[in-house]
């Protein structure tokens, strides 16, 4: 007996539920702990109702009155029963539904019970239709597979058209459904027979087009899948539930002409978009009837049918395992390959599918659920990393199992694999380190960039898929914190952090943009350095005030300290000493956080780390070394041995790029840095290429003079500068001395040039000087937040640049209060006060001044993603846009006639009109090629035109002997170490 | 059957609103005309989905029977709250008229299509509705209210929260509620029953 329900208690649940609903799932898991505690009665009541306001769908949404009438229309429908059509006996009425009724019928010439299904009344009418649903039904009756429900027949008499089919008893699993998830053993053994049935017809040709819960039958044989490739008869969609409904209501709109059949629910991107289906589609129908069976719910919601279709469109289903802990990795990344939008990455056939869920299968009897929570985590991580490296199995290119060339016949074999990166994606080039493992071993993070855009990417080891973490366009440095629930970087000049389950970043702190290592300790103290010339500081991670921790001793040619670790028990930190040597030389120290006494460590090399198991491991040409290190006597002991080759070090920084999780996997990019490797080339509308200078460095942002004869250009070194070279003379001199890039020059003469001057623990700010180095530097714009150079009008007298705008603390990137990267305007002969020129929520940058000044071509992201284009100069005026697929960096030609711009990898020119009007032709492809290009708001352009428009000068990597980085990782990492080099 | 004067069925539900049992009686002929109109369109191939679109359809239905220039009522409410009413009553007593008693009869033994609602199911589907928007009743009056209002009456957020004079997100919010507890209430006896 049920309880009565009290208004006192329904007012509780009621407040509860109402804020539960406010909050997406994440945040509602955390709030229903918070506001349930202790009453679980309480919290069963709130989550059935969220889950029952999740499962309602259409419930209720049709009035009474239509539904009375409905059921009035469906009784004055005439009945058949007792009356016999062809050889056989209607017994009686099973069911109704789109296709017409369904009847038990007694086959009178083989003495058998078959089900009779009736067509609707416009099959009979229309000819052409009927005969083409005879072809197909024909085409389907040849299918013979104990999974599918058999068609025996098709026939017509007295006006009546009408299907024959096996007759089955058993249950939906629809309505098996409804009573919550099934068991693990059993979501398999049914997976496996439905990919049996779905692989018979696709061999067949035969796509269902309508594979549902509905469309299942459990029966004691096994499944039956029923109605086969009719879906697209289906011309009257099937009322489905009515008041309890478990099928989603169709509105006219889409269930017009030739649009849309099937079930909402489990249809697929591009069956929703209206194009043709194939065995792929039921692929994905197929996914989410697993992800349902597995867990009760699902995969797809929408309170209505556009949020329905929107999620089906974009919306990753919440991890299985979330709902159900029990289900394995592997078959949570199977439902997710099932489940991928574009048919192209899912699983391209069910035979393929049946094999991964048969594998899945023997798992799971073998081993009772392939996730045993009791394990040891080392043991559960490696599982994870097997499923990962499986999933990449699947792909290509992989470097299987490679055993340790190590002869210990007792150690488990080390595996050590490469890993895929997201198609289109590559490591992004920097000077920090651009992976991150996290501590828990089950995910990783890393800057990807496609050339145009670099955002971080975080991905579950037992996925396939990496995902990007929103708001983190432009990051850098990723690191984790100690409980791997967030991850920090730096970005827009800040230091930030996101939690790895979404939600927008946080500032934690502003800092200037060179960030050289963070490592947040247990007591959520994050160390950092903050600039290349400066020691370490820290910062709580909830925000505040940085605080000096060590300064570089100057007399001793310390440059600053570097990738700092706080040690286990948060006592000491170790870190780098940068000084003018290279970085396969420097000093590794360890400091005590309580005396502040500094110890220098008897190795040489960079970014040194502690480990668990007690040793140290650093960087040194190109290599990972280990030697024990006594953790209370604070120093090495021992002779450092080299353990891993070919780590990808950065030169600049002494960068290495490795990560290794708590319980012993190591993660490391591969290869050789080229960073240092770049060369200037010309290259004219075609795409012939020639070298600009004979030396390579680690350029950027290259910029002509007016008068085409000199190059003003950022060299990243110790510290980044801006250096001329002139192009007739070959000589290159340095002109900054500080942290300085972005460099602009000033029309019409040329005779200054401004830059973007990173001074220590300042926000960026804009500064010039004479070219000819004749005075001093002169600052334009500083402030509280970041700025950078843009553009001089024609004239000499507006600075037009970019600022980032943010809000220091927490804010919602979506609901952002500020107006986020914005254009000023700087007047550069009168009272120099900023003006804000383009300040929307959305970002604008890159300005650039056409040659008349009367417009301004610039950057935004309003659209969802950075397009070029051109507004009135000084306005308002509308916008035009510029660019059609994607654009950053616009550069016009002198004579006015064209404005060229970056598109990722194409150098795209488009010819415009200036007078009387602006007008632009479509855009143009002049050439392609993997030259430098960040599109990001704080990265200037990176490269230049010559004054006749005919060639480009650009940023080319060196295509050196170095091998191709990789992302490779080694399992159980650990146990390797302790043989290779033991710690007594 | 001649078209009742707005004025009569202004009448009739008012005696009923006043407890004239009998006025219901003559209304009842009134909805199933209306009911058979509709389901006429139905037979003849309106798509479902037209009538999904339109909570519009029971206004449409009942200014047709009420001018509304004539009608005396107190206010506008009023009217449409004792409609409702009316509405429901007279629906759930037709449905138990069509010998659907309770729910779960024989109809889903084998289901060769999805949920299978014959019409006897559908009776008692809103037989089972009937009775648990009671049940919410005896411990949040207003939401049975409102889900009557909307179900039965047809009306929209805005009208409903004009009748209960609340915010239309309150009514959204309550709503919401409603369904997924009237919804809960069902489906559990519905696996109960299984």
């Amino acid at each position: 007996m049920k309880k009565a329900m009290t208004p006192e208690r329904w007012k509780e649940i009621e407040q509860i539920y109402q804020q539960a609903q406010q909050r997406d799932a994440p945040a509602r898991l955390a709030f229903l702990d918070n506001a349930c505690a202790g009453d679980a009665e309480l919290r069963r009541q709130v989550e059935s109702l969220l889950k029952a306001d999740n499962d309602a769908e259409s419930f209720l949404d049709t009035p009474a009155l239509n539904l009375a009438a409905q059921m009035i229309a469906d009784e004055q429908k005439p009945s058949l029963v007792g009356k016999q059509i062809s050889h056989y006996k209607i017994i009686e009425r099973v069911g109704a539904g789109g296709m017409g009724e369904v009847y038990r019928a007694r086959d009178t010439r083989l003495g058998r019970d078959v089900a009779i299904k009736v067509l609707p009344s416009h099959f009979a009418a229309d000819d052409q239709l009927r005969r083409r649903f005879e072809r197909e039904a024909r085409a389907i009756s040849s299918l013979s597979h104990p999974h599918i429900c058999a068609i025996y027949d098709i026939g017509h008499e007295d006006g009546i058209n009408f299907l024959v089919l096996e007759y089955v008893v058993g249950e939906t699993l629809a309505v098996h459904l409804a009573k919550g998830a099934m068991a693990m053993d059993r979501v398999l053994r049914y997976a496996i027979e439905i990919a049996q049935a779905l692989d018979h017809a696709h061999r067949h040709d035969i796509v269902h087009r309508d594979l549902k819960p509905a469309n299942i039958i459990l029966t004691r044989s096994g499944i039956k899948l029923l109605d086969f490739g009719l879906a697209k008869f289906q011309a009257s969609p099937s009322r489905g539930g009515v008041i309890v409904s478990s099928a989603p209501t169709e509105s006219a709109e889409l269930t017009g002409k030739g649009t849309i059949i099937g079930t909402l629910q489990y249809m697929a991107p591009e069956q929703l978009e209206g194009r043709e289906a194939d065995g792929r589609t039921d692929i994905f129908a197929f996914g989410a009837v697993i992800y349902e069976m597995a867990t009760g719910r699902k995969a797809f919601a929408g309170k209505s049918q556009a949020s329905l279709i929107a999620a089906i469109l974009r919306v990753e289903p919440r991890p299985m395992s979330e709902l159900q802990p029990v289900a394995p990795p592997a078959l949570e990344r199977v439902v997710k390959t099932c489940l991928a939008k574009d048919p192209d990455e899912r699983w391209q056939t069910a035979h393929d599918l049946m094999l991964e869920l048969r594998w899945i299968a023997d798992g799971v009897s073998e081993s009772q659920g392939v996730v045993s929570v009791t394990r040891r985590s080392a043991k559960r991580e490696r599982l994870l990393w097997v499923a990962a490296l499986l999933a990449t199995t699947l792909i290509v290119g992989v470097t299987a199992w490679l055993l340790t060339r190590a002869p210990a016949s007792t150690a488990r074999p080390l595996a050590r694999f490469a890993l895929e990166l997201p198609s289109n994606l590559r490591l992004s080039k920097d000077e920090r380190p651009v992976i991150a493992l996290s501590p828990d071993g089950k995910s990783l993070v890393y800057a990807l960039t496609n050339g145009t855009t670099t955002q971080l990417y975080v991905r579950q080891l037992d996925q396939l898929e990496s995902s990007p973490i929103p708001g983190t366009q432009g990051a850098r440095g990723p690191f984790f914190s100690p409980d791997s629930q967030w991850i920090g970087f730096y970005a827009s000049g800040r230091l930030k952090k996101v939690s790895v389950l979404g939600d927008a970043p946080i500032v934690i702190c502003p800092m200037p943009p060179v960030m050289h290592g963070a490592s947040w300790g247990a007591d959520d103290t994050i160390f950092y350095n903050p600039a290349h010339s400066w020691g370490i500081f820290k910062v709580s991670a909830s925000g505040g005030d940085p605080q000096p921790v060590t300064t570089p001793d100057r007399s001793k040619d310390e440059m600053g300290h570097y990738w700092p670790q706080v040690l286990p028990g948060g006592k000491a930190i170790l870190f780098t000493i940068g000084t003018r040597e290279e970085f396969d030389d420097a000093r590794i120290v360890v400091r005590s956080l309580d005396t502040g006494d500094q110890k220098v460590l008897n190795v040489r090399g960079a970014h040194g780390r502690y480990l668990a198991t007690g040793h140290l491991v650093y960087a040194r040409a190109g290599a990972l070394l280990a030697v024990p290190f006594n953790l209370s006597r604070l120093e090495v002991e021992g002779t450092p041995v080299p353990v891993v080759e070919g780590v990808k070090v950065d030169p600049r920084s002494g960068a290495a790029n490795f990560s290794f999780s708590n319980a012993g996997s190591l993660l490391y990019v591969s290869g050789k840095s080229d960073a240092n490797e770049r060369d200037l080339v010309w290259v004219d509308r075609r795409g012939q290429v020639q070298p600009v200078m004979p030396t390579r460095h680690a350029f950027q942002h290259p910029s002509l003079s007016p008068d085409g004869q000199r190059l003003a250009i950022s060299i990243d070194g110790v510290t980044q500068n801006i250096w001329v070279y002139d192009l007739k003379g070959g000589i290159l001199t340095k002109m900054s001395f500080d942290q300085d890039w972005g460099p602009v020059w000033k029309p019409p003469d040329g005779s200054r040039i401004a830059y973007t001057s990173g001074k220590i623990m300042t926000p960026p700010a804009i500064a010039w000087r004479p070219a000819d180095r004749s005075g001093e530097e002169e600052q334009l714009v500083a402030g509280a937040h970041p700025v950078f150079t843009g553009s001089v009008s024609p004239d000499g007298k507006v600075l037009a640049y970019t600022e980032f705008f943010d809000e220091i603390i927490a804010k919602d990137l979506s609901d952002r209060r500020t107006t986020g990267v914005d254009i000023l305007l700087l007047r550069l002969d009168g009272e120099r006060k900023p003006e804000r020129f383009l300040h929307t929520r959305f970002d604008e940058f890159g300005p650039e001044f056409s040659p008349d000044g009367r417009w301004l071509a610039y950057v935004s992201n309003e659209s969802g993603r950075n397009e070029v284009y051109v507004m009135t100069f000084p306005g308002p005026g509308p916008k035009r846009p510029v660019s059609t697929a994607g654009g950053t960096s616009p550069r016009w030609a002198r004579n006015g006639k064209e404005l060229f711009y970056r598109s990722g990898n194409k150098m795209m020119a488009v010819s415009v009109s200036l007078r009387p009007e602006f007008k632009a032709s479509p855009p143009q492809v002049l050439f392609e090629g993997d030259y430098l290009e960040l599109g990001q708001p704080d990265s200037p352009r990176n490269y230049d035109v010559t004054p006749d428009g005919q060639r480009f000068i650009m940023i080319k990597s060196h295509d050196g002997p170095s091998a191709p980085s990789q992302l490779i990782v080694a399992l159980e990492w650990f146990n390797d170490l302790r043989r290779r080099v033991p710690v007594k | 059957m001649s078209e009742p004067t707005a004025h009569e069925i202004t009448q009739l539900l008012r005696a009923w609103s006043s407890g004239d049992q009998q006025a219901l009686e003559r209304l009842a002929p009134l909805v199933f005309a209306e009911l058979h109109r509709l389901a006429r369109g139905y037979m003849h191939g309106e798509r479902a989905g037209h009538v999904l679109q339109s909570t519009a359809l029971i206004n449409e239905a009942w200014l047709r029977l009420i001018v509304w220039k004539d009608v005396e009522w107190q206010n506008r409410a009023h009217f449409f709250g004792v409609a409702a009413q009316m509405m429901r009553r007279i629906l759930v007593d037709f449905a138990r008229e069509r010998g659907a008693s309770r729910r779960g009869g024989s109809a889903q033994q084998v289901s060769l299509e999805e949920a299978v609602l014959v019409s006897a199911n559908l009776g008692a589907e809103i037989i089972a509705l009937d009775e648990a928007l009671n049940t919410l009743a005896e411990f949040d009056a207003r939401k049975s209210q409102i889900v009557e209002m909307r179900f039965f009456g047809g009306l929209g957020v805005d009208e409903t929260a004009e009748v209960l004079k609340l915010s239309p997100r309150t009514v959204k919010r309550e709503w919401n509620l409603a369904r997924a507890w009237l919804y809960r209430e069902l489906s559990n006896e519905k696996s109960d029953d299984a």
